[in-house]
């Protein structure tokens, strides 16, 4: 018995990519494209009483972002596989839809043979991204070691300070900064050495050097 | 005779008035004797009745508190000498009697006043015509007299006796005592006394009768005048006139008669000249004193209007001053105000404008990403497919020209609104944004602590905004191989700390070339009621700054 083929819906709110993606992926015989919406509220009302195995959605819609929708699809229907379609190719946006459980990511500039493998791989129980994307997830994000504190100027002076027993109020005026913004130092020399106390804070940060 | 009477009743009354402090009995005698002269100038201006009135009160009293009979004595007889030129002589031989019995009792050191009390009270009681009583006394003064031997003493002595003899009609011993009287006034070169003497002689012969030697004397007595009193030689003329007139030589009485008339009309004439000429003077005083009041009240207007007139001024110069200075405040007040207002406007107006920029910016930036980016996206598409299709090497060349387009568009879209932050957070779309600067020769540090996603997203841009500028200076100017980014955010407090290892903010690149980046950020640290702190690291080159914001959720 034949497999029936996957179906396929498309949320974005421009008419003319959908009358675009319909005309050409229409022409790729291993899914069917069942229906196309402009608005992500419409998928998901379609969603609670079809069964959809892809959904094409774009990030920028009209009522809810594409990720949020992404989140909701999966909600209502884990097995439906969800791609992004999006003009965004920043970090932020891939991770978050990631995050809430997309499969892929095609960046809009892709060609038609690209989407086309990209929703195959999906199908096939991978996650996909379209050229474009993978290059920045690849990328090393920012060349930062996140493990390893860098103290601001500020800080390492506030912290050499607190180390000679100086009070919020005395570095303050030795500063000339409010009380408040040296306690707001404080915390998070605190949070960024893992310190519960300024006992700890000082040992911590003899231990790394700092002092 | 004192030339200033006036200044001498002062010092006498001053003199009194100083000695009242003492008590002695020396003083007593002395401020009694300064009464008393003062009592004597008042005899002298014919204002017996308060030279009375000073003996009685004042100087009888002080004498007596010396306990100084001599003088009791000689200021009671000054009393009865008083009240005997009043012709009162009933009160004059009453004080000389009194002074008699005081100083008959007292030791004297100078029988005189003694001598001429007895002398004054028989003149008394021969003109008030008590001839009896009269004898004793002058046999008293008769016996006291060679006590006190003057010729003054001795004439006057006979010249009351010859008085004494005429009243008793004793002509001839009357005649006899001026005799007497005359020897001692040869002694002495007085006239005055001579002339008295005659003067009683004439009386004495007329009461005898014997006019035709009455006018003897009487003519002598006018050829070689003794003194020169007008008024003694009008008696004269007239004694005269009538002793001729008796005799019955009316020819020689009227010559007298004619004499007398004529000296009296002169001395009338003097007398009324006197008085016309005191008059006129008076006039002309009080014309003088009305003239020197009139002056003095026009001198006092003048004064009065000047002073008005100053006052005036003054006024008006410290009214003009007033309304001066009021002038000045209220103009500096509006100026103020006015610029107040015009910073207010200022600042308001460049929010409206970052607003109406941001607005603008997502608009645009939404109709290029969602408009002009999914048509190009359609059709690259489209050309792909057609490139497939036909293949053709230019079609390659032109579907990378057009991906590079849309990537174009993409960042200018991206650059315009992190869309990022208006779906997911501010803290997603600053990563973007420091990835998007990242590059192999600039590292960028970012991090992020505590940072909450109820921010208002108006704030949530200017925050980007603030950061995106930031950035973009390090990236263009600083020449920074590192970059950190730390944004922090404590409750309301927003705080961004931005340090590069880079050649440094120089004041003068400051000014200009990232003068507007710059002047963007402040604008929105102003809008956040900010503060910003551009400073040099310390120990290590580049720059540190450190920025806090306030956020209301």
């Amino acid at each position: 018995m034949l497999k029936p083929k996957p179906t396929l819906v498309l949320v974005d709110d421009h008419p003319i990519i959908i009358e675009g993606l319909t005309k050409l992926l229409g022409k790729n015989d291993r899914f069917d494209i069942v229906a196309s919406f402009t608005q992500g509220n419409q998928l998901l009302a379609y969603i609670k009483k079809n069964t959809v195995d892809v959904a094409l959605v774009d990030i920028i819609l009209p009522d809810i972002n594409g990720m949020d929708l992404c989140k909701e699809i999966k909600k209502i229907a884990p097995g439906t596989i969800v791609i992004a379609l999006s003009n965004h190719q920043e970090r932020s946006a891939v991770t978050r839809m990631l995050e809430n459980g997309a499969n892929g990511y095609i960046l809009k500039n892709a060609s038609i043979d690209e989407i086309g493998n990209c929703i195959n791989e999906a199908l096939e129980g991978k996650i996909t991204f379209s050229k474009g994307i993978s290059d920045i997830i690849l990328k090393t994000p920012f060349k930062t070691k996140w493990t390893f504190v860098k103290l601001t100027s500020r800080e390492s002076e506030i912290l050499k300070l607190v180390a000679q027993g100086l009070t919020a109020s005395r570095i303050a005026e030795k500063l000339f900064l409010s009380k408040f913004t040296i306690e707001n130092h404080k915390k998070n020399l605190l949070q960024k050495l893992q310190a519960k106390n300024i006992a700890e804070l000082i040992s911590n940060a003899s231990d790394k050097g700092l002092l | 005779m004192p030339t200033n009477p006036q200044k001498s009743e002062q010092l006498y009354i001053m003199a009194d008035k100083k000695l009242s402090e003492f008590n002695s009995k020396e003083t007593f005698l002395i401020r009694a004797k300064c009464w008393g002269s003062y009592a004597n100038l008042q005899q002298k201006k014919d204002n017996e009745s308060l030279m009375i009135d000073i003996l009685i009160n004042k100087v009888i009293p002080l004498v007596k508190k010396s306990g100084n009979m001599e003088y009791l004595g000689k200021y009671y007889s000054d009393l009865g000498l008083v009240f005997g030129n009043m012709q009162q002589y009933d009160k004059a031989e009453k004080y000389y009697l009194t002074a008699i019995s005081i100083l008959e009792q007292t030791k004297l050191t100078d029988h005189s006043i003694l001598f001429l009390v007895y002398l004054y009270t028989i003149k008394a009681y021969l003109y008030d015509e008590k001839i009896p009583l009269t004898k004793s006394i002058l046999i008293k003064a008769k016996n006291i007299l060679p006590k006190c031997q003057t010729p003054i003493n001795n004439i006057e002595y006979y010249w009351v006796a010859a008085m004494y003899n005429r009243s008793i009609k004793s002509y001839n011993k009357a005649i006899a005592c001026i005799d007497s009287g005359m020897q001692h006034a040869k002694q002495i070169n007085k006239p005055y006394y001579k002339e008295k003497l005659n003067s009683e002689m004439v009386n004495i012969l007329t009461a005898k009768g014997d006019f035709k030697k009455a006018a003897t004397v009487l003519e002598s007595l006018i050829e070689r005048p003794q003194s020169n009193y007008s008024i003694n030689l009008l008696n004269y003329y007239k004694e005269i006139s009538r002793v001729y007139d008796t005799l019955g030589n009316s020819k020689a009485a009227y010559k007298w008669l004619k004499q007398y008339s004529r000296l009296k009309d002169s001395l009338t004439e003097v007398g009324t000249s006197t008085k016309i000429n005191a008059l006129e003077i008076k006039f002309k005083t009080a014309e003088n004193q009305k003239k020197i009041a009139q002056l003095n009240t026009a001198n006092q207007k003048a004064n009065l209007s000047a002073k008005n007139s100053r006052l005036l001024n003054w006024l008006l110069g410290v009214i003009s001053l007033l309304i001066l200075s009021m002038f000045i405040f209220g103009a500096y007040y509006y100026l103020n105000q006015k610029k107040l207002l015009t910073q207010k406007e200022e600042i308001r107006i460049t929010n409206a404008m970052l607003q109406g920029q941001e607005t603008e910016r997502y608009r645009v930036a939404r109709d290029l990403h969602d408009g002009l980016g999914n048509i190009l996206a359609v059709v690259k598409f489209n050309l792909w497919q057609f490139a497939k299709e036909n293949p053709a090497a230019e079609l390659t060349e032109i579907t990378q020209q057009l991906d590079h387009s849309v990537n174009e568009l993409r960042r200018i879209a991206h650059d315009m609104m992190p869309e990022m932050l208006l779906n997911i957070s501010l803290e997603a779309a600053l990563k973007d944004l420091c990835e998007s600067i990242t590059n192999d020769k600039l590292e960028v540090h970012c991090q992020f602590i505590n940072i909450k996603n109820n921010i208002p997203q108006p704030t949530q841009i200017a925050i980007y905004r603030i950061v995106q500028e930031l950035l973009t200076n390090v990236v263009k100017h600083a020449n920074a191989q590192s970059v950190l980014l730390q944004c922090t955010q404590n409750k309301q407090i927003f705080f961004i700390t931005l340090e590069d290892d880079g050649k440094g903010f120089d004041p003068e690149i400051k000014n200009e070339k990232t003068g507007i980046g710059l002047s963007n950020i402040k604008s929105r640290v102003a809008y956040l009621n900010g503060k910003m702190e551009i400073a040099q690291r310390t120990n290590q080159p580049g720059t540190s700054i450190n920025i806090e914001l306030n956020v209301k959720a």
